[in-house]
């Protein structure tokens, strides 16, 4: 007994760990999803339906969390519990693209049955260890893989492509399917396998609980609003002779090398070379880092810690003195353009079989990687916009997507993806703009002139009648999709 | 050679050229291509743009023909920045030195002269064909290994196309033939006239050839003949093919006739006599269809482009019929002197030297078509943009930082470039001049650099005290010997 005295606390902790890793395994689930993604050339088309797999973990309040690429463009979502084969239907309660996370509602509460939801705990540290768990390809049981967190820093998300956040990089090997499956460390969830880099070996990606929490700090008032941004470009101020510019008294402090646009808060506030030398008490080296949680990285991680339209104090230095300023952040939506977009099909206008879309990301990825269907126009359109004016940042370029042919309109001398500047003399900044300037033809003519100098016209009223008989030949809904 | 002597030269071909046509049955002496066709062989510096102080040398060889007194007749393509020339002609392995009497870039054409009298003898000039052929069989010549290579070539097709060095608009020939390696001057003629010289081949057996008929004119016209130089259209146009395009404009749809303009300067400061969305109906005299195409008397059908070199030279003015505000008008287009320079990012540059100008490690260069190439993947999306689309900006030319090279005096800066400049201590920049005139006036002590708006960087500070010395260290340390090209005052 003396005996058994002595190991009782040991078997206590391992009877204990047996429970947790079983708690955790039983809370995560695997998901599949059939999507249908927009063709963004003909934007009135889907994609057939394609089934996807990935992983997904109870939290509380009977949600599942998971990644936003596991369940995008879902047309019926399904989730499995562990060793369950019964199918369960899921929908997407909220989903944040920018930081590739989701969190879903099962219909039936009985799914929830015996589940206990995983915690999100805190942030792991460098070298320490975390188990994987998810539903990856290659079988049908869970998997699990563990490793080190190899490293921690801000990270470009690429379901989003625009946007980069904290991440955390680990050796654990993740695989398709481990999207969405929680990374546990002490029975508490460090984090969501997200992505990996194909770039790399024993690379692979988890998002971080601080953007976990984020999210669901974010979704608690009932609307997802997402990152927000201070629109800075800091950079580092190491020379010597700018600083003595700057009249810096020390080695600290970044530079504020430009403002983007639009954000008309950000630059009533703050003024090109001004000195970044705190956020919200951190202070910021001359490289552009803070020091967070014993870790080197981007000072825009504090700014992503902030809610849409909170203020964040930071200190900057102008004209020779120390200034305390509240900045507020805001989502930027004007730049989805340029990273990839969701839930949502593309806007489109056709005009006597001429399909008229926005330029997008999606447009550029969906003509492949021959270099020959892009132009320096459109990636110039796309990625620097905000370097721009603000109505510029704010406009959204419209192309000729494509041309069905018709008696009608045969001899319509565009190329495709030409931008499309006015119709009807009316400057085209936008879908809407398009959808006005439609009401006004000239003298019965619709006149279209695009930024490769071409000018091309249509006979208004033959142009309706040639979209009736496209639309029934080419069995398409409308003639237009304009969001509000 | 003077235009004058030159000028009478071609009269003598050409009045030769009458009296053969006009008494047919003078026997034509055969053409024996080793008495007019030679070997040249040339030397020519190659500059490296991303390290515009570094000059290497390399040889080639091309063809040349003897076309009259003093002179070899060649294309410029592979001449830009050469620096010897030796002609081998009939076989011999003896050498001529040659010198480069005049090179016309733009028309892809040089003429080169050997001194020593002895290389004249036994050499017989070739005439230049007065027509094109448009079909039949042609014949083509070069050196190889000190004997003659002869092939024959089909013609394909003549139309009007891009000159090889530049935008020039002309005839070119198209023909199909088994020859390897052409595009180096190889001669093609027909019977005993120089039909025109190779100016590029390719693996689809086709060649492109210069014709004689353009030779003749561009040798008047252009450098080589001290001429007003090459006149292009400074103006962009688009096929008036859709009915409802010419019916907006209150022309009658069904009228096979006249090309929209589009942008009607291009590159001239100069104001053009034409406007946004004319409709030329008549060129010169001829009627120009939907599809921008015209009936040349001699050839047929080509394209309008043609007209700009067809009979004119540069600031000559050609009659133009055209459609605006509803109305016919007849104008006056003055014909653009064709030139390197032309455009915000200027495409193409011979026998220049890189220009550049090295300040506390920073290289500044001009940017042009030479430099984006060398750049290649390190241009920002801004100046693939600039070159594209040759936006107005409001100054004429560009200059970047194209990289730094390290040292304490730029330190934080190693990383950045390549920048286009926007001002320097507050002055617009568009030349290399302007560089250096706003670094000889630092206000406060500090240089100030800013970049265009739009690119990856807006802002950059330097010590002005400091610069002059950190030039020096920054030379030596890279063993560099000039901080500016040597034009650079």
């Amino acid at each position: 007994m003396p005996a058994f005295r002595k190991i009782l606390p040991l078997l206590c902790f391992l009877v204990t760990g047996i429970l947790q890793a079983t708690e955790a395994e039983r809370a995560v689930v695997k998901i599949v999803n059939f999507s249908q993604s927009p063709n963004w050339q003909e934007p009135w088309k889907f994609s057939q339906v394609r089934p996807g797999a990935g992983s997904g973990f109870v939290i509380e309040g009977n949600r599942i969390m998971t990644n936003a690429h596991v369940v995008s463009w879902s047309r019926q979502l399904l989730v499995f519990r562990y060793q369950d084969p019964q199918p369960y239907r899921a929908t997407i309660e909220y989903i944040g693209h920018d930081c590739d996370l989701a969190v879903l509602r099962v219909e039936d509460p009985a799914f929830f049955d015996g589940l206990i939801p995983l915690e999100i705990g805190e942030l792991p540290i460098v070298r320490s260890s975390v188990t994987t768990y998810g539903y990856p390809a290659g079988g049908q049981q869970i998997s699990y893989t563990s490793g080190v967190i190899s490293r921690i820093e801000v990270q470009r998300y690429s379901h989003i492509y625009n946007r980069s956040l904290l991440t955390l990089q680990t050796d654990a090997a993740l695989n398709p399917g481990n999207s969405g499956g929680p990374a546990i460390q002490d029975g508490r969830v460090v984090g969501v396998s997200f992505q990996g880099n194909p770039d790399l070996e024993n690379a692979g990606f988890i998002i971080p609980p601080e953007i976990i929490r984020h999210f669901l700090n974010d979704i608690e008032d009932g609307h997802y609003h997402g990152f927000p941004d201070a629109g800075i470009s800091v950079v580092q101020l190491h020379n010597p002779a700018f600083r003595q510019y700057l009249k810096l008294p020390n080695g600290e402090g970044a530079r504020i090398d430009r403002i983007f646009e639009p954000f008309p808060e950000t630059r009533q506030r703050i003024h090109e070379n001004d000195v970044l030398l705190e956020i919200d008490g951190s202070p910021v080296g001359s490289d552009g880092m803070i020091l967070y949680k014993g870790n080197r990285m981007q000072a825009s991680v504090l700014f992503d810690a902030a809610q849409h339209g909170q203020s964040v104090p930071i200190k900057i230095w102008r004209d020779g003195a120390e200034h305390a300023i509240d900045l507020p952040v805001f989502v930027n939506t004007e730049d989805r353009i340029s990273g990839s977009q969701y839930d949502t099909p593309p806007p489109y206008l056709m005009i006597g079989g001429l399909v008229f879309t926005e330029l997008s990301l999606d447009f550029l990825r969906s003509l492949g990687r021959d270099k020959r269907n892009t132009s320096a126009e459109m990636l110039y359109e796309l990625f620097y916009r905000n370097f721009q004016d603000e109505d510029t940042s704010r406009a959204k370029p419209i192309l000729l997507s494509s041309q069905l042919n018709h008696p009608g309109n045969i001899d319509f001398r565009v190329p495709l993806r030409s931008i499309l500047t006015h119709l009807n003399e009316q400057p085209i900044h936008s879908m809407h703009d398009l959808q006005a300037a439609l009401q006004n033809p000239i003298d019965g003519f619709h006149r279209f002139k695009f930024s490769n100098d071409r000018i091309e016209a249509l006979d208004a009223e033959n142009a309706t009648a040639i979209d009736q008989e496209l639309m029934e030949a080419y069995q398409i809904p409308a003639t237009s999709r304009i969001h509000d | 050679m003077t235009k004058h002597s030159f000028t009478t030269c071609l009269l003598l071909f050409a009045i030769t050229g009458t009296q053969i046509a006009a008494f047919p049955w003078r026997a034509v002496q055969a053409f024996q291509p080793e008495e007019s066709l030679v070997e040249i062989e040339l030397t020519k510096k190659i500059h490296s743009y991303r390290q515009p102080w570094l000059t290497n040398n390399q040889t080639g060889n091309k063809n040349g023909l003897v076309i009259g007194p003093n002179q070899i007749l060649t294309t410029a393509d592979g001449l830009s920045s050469s620096a010897t020339f030796r002609i081998r002609k009939g076989g011999e392995s003896k050498p001529y030195q040659a010198q480069l009497r005049s090179i016309d870039f733009q028309a892809n054409l040089a003429l080169l002269d050997v001194e020593d009298p002895e290389f004249w003898l036994h050499v017989k000039p070739v005439r230049l064909a007065d027509t094109t052929p448009q079909n039949g069989i042609l014949q083509i010549y070069r050196w190889r290994s000190g004997r003659i290579e002869e092939r024959a070539a089909e013609i394909v097709r003549l139309h009007v196309g891009s000159a090889k060095l530049s935008d020039l608009s002309h005839l070119v020939l198209l023909a199909s033939s088994e020859i390897n390696g052409a595009g180096w001057a190889e001669i093609v003629m027909d019977g005993n006239r120089l039909v025109g010289l190779t100016t590029s081949g390719s693996e689809n057996k086709q060649l492109t050839i210069l014709p004689a008929t353009f030779i003749a004119d561009a040798l008047k016209r252009g450098p080589c003949g001290d001429g007003p130089g090459h006149g292009f259209f400074d103006f962009y146009w688009m096929r008036a093919s859709n009915p409802a395009l010419l019916e907006s404009k209150g022309l009658d749809p069904e009228a096979n006739e006249g090309v929209v303009v589009t942008r009607a300067k291009i590159y001239e400061d100069a104001g053009s006599s034409l406007q946004d969305g004319d409709v030329i109906l008549k060129i010169d005299g001829f009627p120009i269809d939907k599809e921008g195409k015209y009936i040349d008397p001699e050839y047929g059908r080509l394209s309008l482009e043609g007209l700009s070199t067809r009979q004119h030279a540069a600031g000559e003015s050609i009659p133009m019929e055209i459609w605006r505000d509803r109305q016919l008008q007849q104008i006056q287009y003055s014909l653009p002197r064709a030139d390197f320079n032309h455009g915000l990012i200027p495409n193409h540059q011979h026998d220049v030297e890189p220009r550049y100008l090295i300040a506390g490690g920073l290289l500044f260069q001009p940017l042009d078509g030479p430099l984006m190439r060398a750049l290649s993947k390190a241009n920002s999306g801004a100046m693939e943009y600039y070159d594209a689309m040759q936006p107005e900006i409001g100054r004429p030319s560009l200059v970047v930082l194209s990289t730094v090279l390290p040292d304490d005096y730029n330190l934080g800066y190693e990383n950045i470039g390549p920048l286009m400049l926007d001002r320097i201590n507050g002055q617009t920049i568009s030349t290399l001049e302007d560089v250096a005139r706003a670094l000889a006036n630092p206000p406060n002590g500090f240089h100030r650099l800013e970049f265009m708006h739009d690119d990856t960087l807006k802002h950059l500070v330097l010590d002005a005290h400091n610069l002059e010395a950190a030039t020096e260290r920054v030379l030596q340390q890279y063993r560099i010997s000039r901080a500016a090209s040597a034009e650079l005052k």
